[in-house]
């Protein structure tokens, strides 16, 4: 559950709210590019409202819905790079699967 | 160094390669793809030379202790902080039958039991118990203790050696570059983003894909290009390279004018309280002004400056940019296997606009190391078809021919003081 004004990106945390840094590249690198389009779209358009929201609390002791908040923010992140740098859901050259693991992302959610 | 090239052609104005005194010529494949040459690396270079292991901040308490697996020398090696503050490594090997003792990567414990049969040791390695001692033959405890390893420890980073007298104390082997990383601060030093993987290449093929930057416009033409080249230079040339025998150092370009696109609306959330040169950036600059102002990062005080990778003979990487300090570890598994780990330090974010430029950064930098080690394994199949024997290094690659040409130093010397002419 996201907190109260969200209501309309409500039906992406099933699939963008996953724990970790490396789920959220994983996620992406999955989802279509039309996936990843609207996803985007729609937090973008409410990333100013969010990242006001988020800012309320301690980040290291946030309410449950705004914790999803802000890793729907973290998602965001993900989506940016391939529809802004990669321009595809990941790499055409880069191995899939690929064997890079990662052991530790940035703290929290990582 | 000046950048600016008069000829198409290097020459001795304008040369790293040259002015660093090394050959120009092309350079055999066999040190990437021959079993035999592995071997000679796995006795006289990583049986021989400090080897990089982590930071003291990973054992920050008496007892605290970190397992590293050291295949290329067949040890499995256990750190651990003493009771009297300093660090000493051990084989992580029972003095009983010889069991492999703590299997956690990293822990605290007051004293290590091995499992098999409760034998249990200090942390300073003596062996403290001995279940139904009375029964062994002419036993004495005070003989079978952990084997130490020589352990130093260099600004805050733990080195090994091998040898059990070291030819060389750590200080001899960093030698002068020893001297100018003196005094450099690692901010965030407890806390990093860290990547692995196990690839099929040589270990000094992955190394290599970390030690130039003549690769950047090409494959990492999405990633990476628009920031570290530009009409000027846009083939993206190191602006500095230098060398302290074994080990060496380059800097990377940064195009000072690039800023993110204009439609790039989510990397400009993710940067919106930064300038434009934190493209790469995974904290907020106050805590690394120190460390970006210490003289020995970019030296050469170029404003077109980006990042110094400081080469560490024989297998690590030392790495400023202006985000911090990263660091590769490239441990051979195998003549053409390699674990590699890559950390990237970092604060913990205290506010969430940092967290999420963190998670922009460690995102894009993903995408950035999948070009780079996604490459590798195929390095080493062009390598292992024996189609061509030499491969060429352009004045640009001038750290990966340092390297070569004291791996070979380090296999024809018959001791580690006189691959370092000391
Ligand atoms: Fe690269």
């Amino acid at each position: 559950m996201l907190p109260p004004g969200f209501e309309t990106i409500e039906k992406y945390v099933g699939y963008w709210d996953v724990p970790t840094t490396s789920e959220r590249w994983e996620r992406r690198a999955a989802a279509s590019m039309d996936e990843i389009r609207a996803f985007y779209d729609d937090m973008l358009a409410h990333a100013d409202q969010a990242l006001d929201v988020i800012a309320l609390h301690d980040i290291n002791a946030m309410p449950d819905d705004v914790a999803t908040l802000a890793r729907l923010m973290l998602a965001l992140m993900s989506a940016a790079v391939a529809i802004e740098v990669v321009g595809a859901p990941r790499d055409p050259y880069s191995p899939y699967p690929h064997s890079v693991r990662v052991l530790r992302g940035p703290s929290p959610w990582g | 160094m000046n950048i600016e090239t008069k000829s198409p052609v290097p020459g001795f104005d304008d040369s790293y390669t040259l002015a660093l005194g090394l050959d120009t010529g092309p350079l055999s494949t066999d040190p990437y793809i021959s079993p035999a040459h592995y071997e000679l690396e796995r006795e006289r270079v990583f049986g021989r030379a400090w080897l990089a292991m982590g930071r003291e901040e990973q054992v920050p308490e008496s007892g605290s202790y970190i397992v590293r697996e050291l295949e290329v020398c067949n040890a499995s090696v256990l750190i651990v902080r003493q009771k009297s503050g300093g660090i000493q490594a051990f084989h992580n090997v029972c003095s009983h039958r010889q069991n492999l003792i703590m299997n956690s990567s990293e822990g605290r414990a007051p004293r290590f039991t091995c499992r098999y049969h409760s034998w249990t040791f200090g942390t300073d390695g003596a062996l403290l118990s001995v279940p139904d001692e009375r029964r062994f033959f002419d036993f004495d405890k005070k003989k079978c203790g952990l084997t130490p390893i020589a352990t130093e420890v260099w600004q805050g980073w733990i080195f090994i050696n091998m040898q059990s007298e070291p030819e060389v104390s750590l200080a001899e082997f960093l030698g002068d570059f020893g001297k100018f990383y003196t005094g450099v601060p690692f901010p965030g030093s407890g806390h990093s983003l860290k990547f692995e993987a196990n690839l099929d290449a040589n270990w000094k093929v992955i190394s290599d894909a970390f030690a130039e930057s003549y690769h950047v416009p090409s494959i990492h033409n999405k990633t990476l290009r628009p920031a570290f080249s530009n009409a000027s230079n846009p083939f993206a040339r190191p602006i500095r390279a230098s060398a302290w025998g074994p080990h060496s150092a380059y800097s990377a370009f940064a195009n000072l004018e690039y800023a993110p696109p204009e439609n790039a609306l989510g990397e400009r959330l993710a940067y919106r309280n930064m300038g434009a040169n934190n493209i790469i950036s995974p904290s907020g600059a106050n805590e690394i002004d120190k460390l970006l102002g210490h003289p020995s990062i970019n030296p050469n005080n170029s404003a077109e400056w980006c990042s110094d990778a400081n080469v560490i003979f024989p297998n690590f990487h030392l790495d400023v940019s202006f985000g911090g300090f990263f660091i590769h570890h490239f441990w051979p598994t195998s003549h053409r296997s390699t674990r590699w780990v890559a950390e990237y330090f970092m604060e913990p974010a205290a506010d969430f606009q940092t967290r999420l430029q963190q998670e922009y950064y460690a995102i894009r930098n993903i995408e950035v190391l999948l070009e780079d080690i996604g490459n590798t394994e195929r390095v080493q199949k062009g390598m292992e078809t024996r189609a061509k024997r030499n491969i060429y290094l352009q004045d640009g690659e001038v750290i990966i021919r340092n390297l070569l040409h004291h791996i070979d130093r380090w296999i024809k010397a018959d001791s580690a003081r006189e691959a370092l002419d000391l």
